[in-house]
């Protein structure tokens, strides 16, 4: 496709001579003409321009702020502006380079500036403006199917809910429009499983693995009596079986917590998540569930462990990934212990309305970050299970 | 026992462990005389989960060579991180 070059300048003489110029040494190239700045605009709104050579001095409306408003409008402010005019002076040349143009050469042309000069100086704007485009359109096309994406991913997790005997509420920011971390919810024979995952890296490919980590569950909970170091190696073994590039590289690797609420217990296996917090009504206080396990997807024969404690009633489960408070500084990998203060901090806001603390506790760990000049840089996922 | 040794002078994250996966395949495509990988961390202090599974993935290819793998000089806090995933387990961690 060729290039369209609009030459502005009130002197029909000038306007031919710019055009013997570039025609001369520009293959594929089509030109307009205007006489002044509200021409300059009429035809940039209903033509593809990649290029404007610019007169500063025209009637109705001059160069200046024929630039201005071509760089305010979304449609026209990419397009290169070359001033082309008889005034020297340096504030001039200051003022429209400021405003967003990208060179500026004086009248009369030099035989340099006609023959060497203006025309490569013409082709680079060319090159560059449709370099942009390019890449601006496939921009455009990733966020787009980014946004795709993220709506699959949303009807795959689990929405606000309320069980038999527990109510669910969720937060998830995923740090690419897509991410890794994943949680689930499902109730079964009056029992309710549930389980927080982080799959290695974020963006797409983690998205895609952490669908599958979705399936794995389910499949699992359809198992009535698995109890929670079960399903993690279900899930586990499943890996191997089905995807032959289980346990190489960064490929398929996730952190899990998996727990069942059954009968006033709560059992759980840890696969390498943050240690999640519990609060105990009957003492009001906020305790670690501390319990270390290997990740999932790494070797093919190892065991979890479940382990036992009470879940009373008014009991409840906070639950995270390592986004919360991991910004790529050293100190962060282990800062669950911050995780642990903030909550205890909105305590009775957790036991009284958990969707609001999910939100002051995303808030703090924003305001942490920023006082540290970093940001949330991983997909953050939160769940509270709440006793009833 | 022959040790080979290789540092990580950057941060182990996503952002670089690509280049170290590079180094460790030369490692261990034009290298033989070492029964020992040490993984040097003393002069990192930082750490991500694709960090964590290029360590796992190199412990891997080790033992499927039947070479021994070391770590040294991980601080406290990514000491603490092998532990809560049981990688303490499998490899020696050590000052």
């Amino acid at each position: 496709m060729g290039y369209c070059i609009l030459i502005a300048d009130d002197a029909n003489m000038n306007r031919m001579l710019v055009k013997e110029i570039l025609s001369q040494s520009l293959q594929n190239v089509t030109f307009e003409e205007a006489a002044n700045g509200l021409e300059v605009l009429e035809i940039v709104s209903k033509k593809q321009i990649d290029l404007i050579m610019l007169d500063l001095i025209m009637p109705k409306m001059d160069g200046y702020e024929t630039l201005k408003k071509l760089k305010s409008h979304e449609r026209s402010r990419d397009i290169p502006v070359i001033v082309n005019s008889s005034i020297r002076e340096i504030a001039s040349i200051e003022s429209t380079l400021k405003s967003g143009a990208v060179d500026y050469f004086t009248k009369p042309l030099s035989p340099d500036d006609m023959n060497i000069i203006l025309p490569l100086k013409a082709k680079n704007a060319l090159i560059m403006y449709e370099q942009s485009r390019t890449i601006f359109e496939l921009n455009r096309e990733i966020q787009e199917e980014l946004k795709n994406a993220n709506v699959f991913a949303n009807i795959m997790l689990p929405k606000s809910d309320s069980f038999e005997d527990i109510d669910l509420y969720i937060k998830y920011q995923p740090s690419l429009g897509i991410g890794g971390d994943f949680f689930d919810c499902v109730e079964r024979d009056g029992r309710v499983y549930f389980m927080i995952a982080d799959v290695t890296g974020h963006g797409i490919a983690a998205g895609m693995a952490s669908s599958m980590v979705k399936i794995l569950f389910r499949k699992c909970v359809d198992h009535t009596a698995y109890m929670p170091h079960e399903i993690l190696e279900d899930m586990n073994r499943a890996i191997f079986e089905y995807f032959d590039f289980a346990g190489r590289d960064h490929y398929f690797v996730f952190t899990a917590f998996v727990g069942i609420i059954d009968h006033g217990k709560l059992y759980y296996a840890n696969a390498g998540q943050p240690y999640p917090l519990i609060y105990i009504s009957s003492e009001d206080v906020i305790q670690t569930i501390e319990q270390n396990g290997f990740i999932v997807g790494i070797f093919d024969d190892i065991a979890f462990e479940t382990e036992v404690i009470p879940f009373e009633s008014d009991d409840s489960i906070f639950l995270y990934t390592d986004g919360l408070f991991c910004s790529g500084e050293a100190s962060d990998i282990t800062a669950w212990t911050e995780v642990k203060k903030v909550a205890e901090k909105f305590q009775t806001m957790w036991t009284q309305s958990p969707k609001d603390f999910l939100d002051e506790v995303l808030y703090a760990f924003h305001m942490i970050h920023k006082s540290k000049e970093t940001h949330f840089n991983d997909d953050v996922a939160m769940m509270v299970l709440k006793g009833k | 026992m022959n040790h080979l040794k290789m540092t990580i002078k950057d941060g182990l994250t996503a952002n670089n462990v690509a280049a170290y996966q590079k180094e460790v395949e030369q490692i261990f495509t034009e290298i033989d005389d070492f029964n020992e990988l040490i993984l040097d961390l003393a002069g990192n202090d930082n750490i991500d989960s694709t960090g964590v599974t290029f360590i796992i993935s190199v412990f891997k290819r080790a033992k499927g060579m039947e070479k021994h793998f070391r770590v040294i000089g991980a601080n406290a806090d990514v000491q603490m991180l092998f532990k809560l995933m049981k990688l303490d387990q499998f490899f020696e961690m050590s000052d």
